[in-house]
């Protein structure tokens, strides 16, 4: 297969999934061949769906530091253009991303799109040697604790924060290889925590507690944090119960504090 | 194969804080047999039971987090807890004092039974 039929197989799959991972080959894939322009756009697609997945970060990064390269060594076909930030739609209101060229550095002055916190935690980053090729700085609203790292979990379990719309507020959930799955794991267990609430309430249970499911690979705990928030943990199957719950207890607790503190 | 599903439920119904025991279809939610106290209504507890753990099952397996096989919903005033055979469900309500460790193992271990 040529990597024409792949440029279009992947672009294909992209649109018809766009929330597929394929965009990390579409972006390398144009990106080895010169279609810098093309590339970031793809890759910044990518990274707003996937805002903690660190092969889009890695993704979006050398393309840029390449757009640097070319910019810097007036070699690039599409010079002018490779001298010109992406704008890509926001993502998240609280940090600022501004891809340029050496020459054309802009400090996050319309030329920004906005990703999460997580991505660079607010500091300044520089991906290249020929200049700053990606920044990121934060807008005037402080930004949002960190959840992710500040989750108290405890014997390899993982916790997420979302919301009742299925959207991850904080934290993350990573697949055995290591990607970032925690939108995916929102969506499916928000109807779960829904059903839970309607059955514990219908069957004068009165309010649900905490939520226990095993499978046969994983456990996964689940509790209610105020009206329209659950905490997820997700532990190993060999986890026990017993320390899933107090994990869960502690996630919660903290939830309750983090969501009183970002409301 | 009635008498089965009876001794299954009368085995759980022994454990002290059980307020009642089914097993329900899980396609349909309709309850196959049930131990319950006297006036307690079995039709709303399968059904709702039978929702739970329906979409936890398939939400687990979306998620890619495996096949759930028991689930336990923990409330203010008691516990549901639920353990999957095929398209049986073994539903158990119980008061919150309950020992739960003990009631997983038994749900486990009469859900394999089913099988």
């Amino acid at each position: 297969m040529s990597p024409t039929d792949d440029l279009g197989r992947w672009s294909d799959e992209l649109a018809s999934d766009p929330a597929s991972l394929v965009f990390l080959r579409l972006g390398e894939a144009l990106r080895r061949q010169g279609e810098l322009v093309l590339a970031l756009k793809v890759a910044l697609r990518g990274l707003e769906r996937h805002p903690n997945h660190p092969g889009a970060q890695a993704l979006v990064a050398r393309i840029a530091a390449d757009r640097a390269a070319v910019a810097s060594a007036g070699a690039a076909p599409d010079r002018e253009s490779a001298s010109q930030p992406i704008e890509a739609k926001p993502a998240a209101p609280s940090m600022r991303i501004a891809v340029a060229g050496p020459l054309n550095i802009h400090r996050g002055l319309g030329h920004a799109t906005t990703i999460p916190p997580a991505v660079s935690g607010g500091s300044v980053q520089t991906t290249s040697t020929v200049g700053s090729a990606v920044f990121l700085e934060p807008e005037t609203d402080p930004p949002v604790p960190e959840a992710g790292r500040r989750f108290p979990t405890s014997d390899g379990a993982q916790a997420l924060l979302i919301d009742d719309q299925g959207l991850v507020l904080a934290g993350s959930h990573r697949s055995a290889g290591g990607y970032d799955v925690g939108q995916e794991l929102a969506a499916r267990l928000a109807g779960v925590s829904e059903e839970a609430r309607r059955a514990a309430q219908h069957l004068k249970l009165g309010a649900w507690r905490s939520l226990i499911i095993e499978t046969d690979r994983a456990v996964v705990a689940l509790a209610p944090v105020g009206d329209s928030a659950v905490t997820v943990v997700t532990g190993l199957r060999s986890m026990p119960l017993g320390m899933l719950r107090r994990v869960l207890r502690r996630c919660e607790r903290w939830a309750t504090d983090w969501t009183g503190a970002t409301s | 194969m009635s008498a089965d599903y009876a001794d299954v439920l009368e085995c759980l119904a022994r454990n002290r804080g059980v307020r009642g025991s089914l097993i329900v279809s899980q396609t349909d939610g309709l309850v196959i047999d049930a131990n319950l106290r006297i006036g307690q209504r079995g039709d709303h507890l399968a059904a709702f039971a039978a929702t739970v753990y329906r979409r936890t099952r398939a939400a687990a397996g979306a998620a890619d987090l495996g096949t759930a096989c028991f689930l336990q919903l923990d409330a203010q005033n008691g516990y549901i807890c639920a353990a999957g055979s095929g398209d049986l469900v073994i539903v158990v309500v119980t008061d919150p004092g309950v020992n739960v460790g003990l009631l997983r193992a038994e749900l486990l271990r009469a859900a394999k039974s089913l099988r």
